[in-house]
């Protein structure tokens, strides 16, 4: 059965097969992935500050949260993707015949799901967020299910290192790339290669288009959030590198006066 | 790869340091907020009985008899002149905590960008300067409300209302570095309505004792300036016995008192901007900062904005709390390294 332990799977909440038993599928349709070359894409998922909110709230809360986050996921997949709990309240889900773009909108939908949830706690309200890994493979790829998993959580442990509340895409083989914006090129060796590629994009369009109010609102209103460590990130526009200039400055002046104020004391 | 430089990067931090809360964004993704109170013991005995020697928050509150308790902020900058030196040392405690507690690495730089009131005197910039600087390797200050703007990404014009709770901070951005000409400052603010709402309590609730800290929990608690509020009913002290008093009508009165102070100061903004982009600008009014949750504030500020100005449309920000954190991280984020490096 691989290096996976098995023992790292629990409870898949309420879900109507054993923990060994979701494994067993996972590992079966990523089998099926490499003879039958077709995409699949494979997300590791963390409620953010989990620890923290525990600190605060207890472990029963911990528990609630993490059952309403697991329920808002399986909303957010469809019927025939696979979800397995880890320890460490991670989940793992599991997309087969879905290439890198499908697979990067399935998880900003999961994570948006998880976001939606609002959990009375000790008479607040609150709200999580989650992080999100995600590796894709392309048809026929030589990668090992416990490859896959443990790159996902590569991605996993940069989205939270970068500030949570995202996802980050790896290509397996291939993170830094991925990780800067160029993705493994859809169905590339599959079979249907073309039809893929125009499935995917087509599927995508009519996601981007569902998901656009609730898109446009998120970045109006936006966490505004530690921001990946991307050359990407850095870029800004020239208005905000004159203001940038303008609030150094300001505290330039800000330290000359207080340090003139200083030296004339000393002169004193 | 840059997960690892990342971790042995620099950690930024946006504070928005508050009469009321003081809260913090790290780039680690931590955010943290605590009551701007510190406490020190105040004899031998009280010291050995809470085993530390500053306390914070609502920790110092709930053990204010043992403590000799200060809240270091005045109108969102620390208090010079009344106990000025004992404030000072309890803002720069403050600071030290909430920068702890933004949990950095041991050896990680730390670059902090904190929000100071629009208006802050050049004196009071420098005791927040002053403050920060034993704590952090490089500090900026930035006009909470600008900070609260520039973490929306609403740089063009949009008026910021920063009700906090010593002062309420409007700021219009134009695209440009507000001047002082964009920004007002006024007491029109969470504390203003803790004022009247204690004012209206004495005068109507005859014998019922309270504190200061009471009110707050309550206005707090039941804030609100819808016609239709739900009842606010509250137990106060009457020689000792726990009394019920509906005050629902005070707490609304309490609330409004600041509205007619707020679209004063919108007025004054719209009106002395370009003509031509002054629908704009009336269209955009931000609302931000703990004082922006009293329910129904949007709608009673458009209201009045409808009838001075004609129309108006005002928005509460998603996260009151962290608006200006938010903010202040993300400039701080954005803030070329060279610059970071100049003012250590």
């Amino acid at each position: 059965m691989g290096t996976l332990d098995l023992a790292r799977f629990e409870d898949a909440d309420g879900g109507l097969f054993g923990p060994a038993e979701i494994e067993r599928f996972m590992r079966a349709e990523h089998e099926r992935a490499r003879r039958y070359r077709f995409p699949i894409v494979c997300c590791v998922v963390a409620v953010d500050r989990l620890d923290q909110l525990q600190d605060l709230y207890g472990v029963e809360a911990r528990a609630e949260i993490m059952k309403t986050a697991v329920r808002a996921m399986r909303g957010a997949m469809r019927d025939s993707d696979l979800l397995a709990r880890l320890s460490g309240d991670q989940v793992l889900i599991f997309y087969a015949h879905t290439g890198p773009h499908t697979g990067a909108l399935l998880a900003e939908r999961v994570r948006t799901a998880v976001k939606k949830q609002r959990f009375d706690l000790d008479g607040r309200t609150i709200k999580v967020a989650a992080s999100v890994g995600v590796v894709s493979v392309e048809g026929g790829s030589s990668e090992s299910f416990d490859a896959l998993v443990a790159l996902a959580h590569d991605g996993l442990r940069m989205a939270q290192k970068a500030g949570g509340d995202r996802h980050v895409e790896i290509g397996s083989g291939t993170t830094q790339e991925s990780l800067e914006g160029t993705p493994a090129p859809l169905g590339a060796g599959g079979v249907d290669a073309d039809q893929v590629d125009k499935l995917e994009r087509r599927l995508a369009r009519l996601m981007s288009l569902l998901d656009d109010t609730e898109a446009a609102l998120r970045r109006a209103h936006a966490p505004v959030a530690p921001v990946a460590a991307t050359s990407e990130a850095r870029e800004m526009s020239e208005q905000k590198r004159e203001l940038m200039r303008n609030i150094f400055e300001a505290n330039r002046e800000l330290r000359q006066h207080r340090d003139g104020e200083d030296e004339s004391e000393l002169t004193t | 790869m840059s997960n690892v430089q990342a971790a042995s990067g620099p950690l930024y931090l946006g504070i928005d340091l508050g009469t009321s809360r003081t809260s913090v964004a790290a780039s680690n993704g931590v955010r943290e907020t605590i009551v701007s109170y510190v406490g020190y013991p105040k004899d031998a005995i009280a010291s050995k009985k809470l085993g530390k020697d500053v306390l914070y928050g609502d920790e110092a509150i709930a053990n204010r008899l043992s403590l000799k308790l200060y809240r270091p902020l005045a109108h969102g900058v620390i208090q010079t002149d009344h106990e000025g030196s004992e404030n000072v040392r309890a803002a720069t405690d403050l600071i030290k905590e909430i920068i702890k507690r933004a949990r950095p690495l041991p050896g990680q730089k730390v670059y902090a960008v904190i929000g100071a009131p629009a208006q802050a005197s050049l004196h009071n910039k420098q005791a927040i300067l002053d403050a920060a600087r034993e704590s952090v390797n490089s500090v900026m200050l930035c006009s909470e409300p600008f900070s609260v703007a520039y973490g929306l990404d609403m740089l063009d014009d949009v008026l910021v209302v920063d009700i906090g709770a010593g002062t309420t901070d409007l700021c219009r951005m134009h695209g440009t570095m507000p001047e002082d000409a964009d920004q007002i400052t006024s007491t029109f603010a969470g504390d203003h309505v803790d004022a009247v709402l204690m004012d209206l309590i004495s005068k109507h609730c005859q014998g019922a004792q309270f504190t200061k800290e009471m009110v707050k929990t309550i206005k707090e608690k039941h804030a609100s300036v819808l016609d239709q509020m739900p009842a606010a009913l509250v137990k106060l002290p009457v020689a000792g016995k726990p009394t019920e008093f509906d005050i629902t009508e005070h707490v609304k009165t309490a609330c409004r008192s600041i509205v007619p102070g707020i679209v004063d100061g919108i007025q004054h903004l719209v009106a002395s901007f370009d003509p031509e982009f002054q629908d704009r600008l009336k269209g955009r009014v931000l609302l931000a900062g703990g004082g922006s949750m009293i329910r129904g504030l949007d709608h009673e500020i458009e209201k009045a904005l409808q009838e001075r100005l004609g129309s108006g449309r005002v928005v509460r920000i998603e996260e009151p709390i962290y608006g200006g954190a938010n903010g202040a991280l993300k400039l701080a984020f954005d803030m070329p390294t060279e610059y970071w490096e100049q003012l250590k």
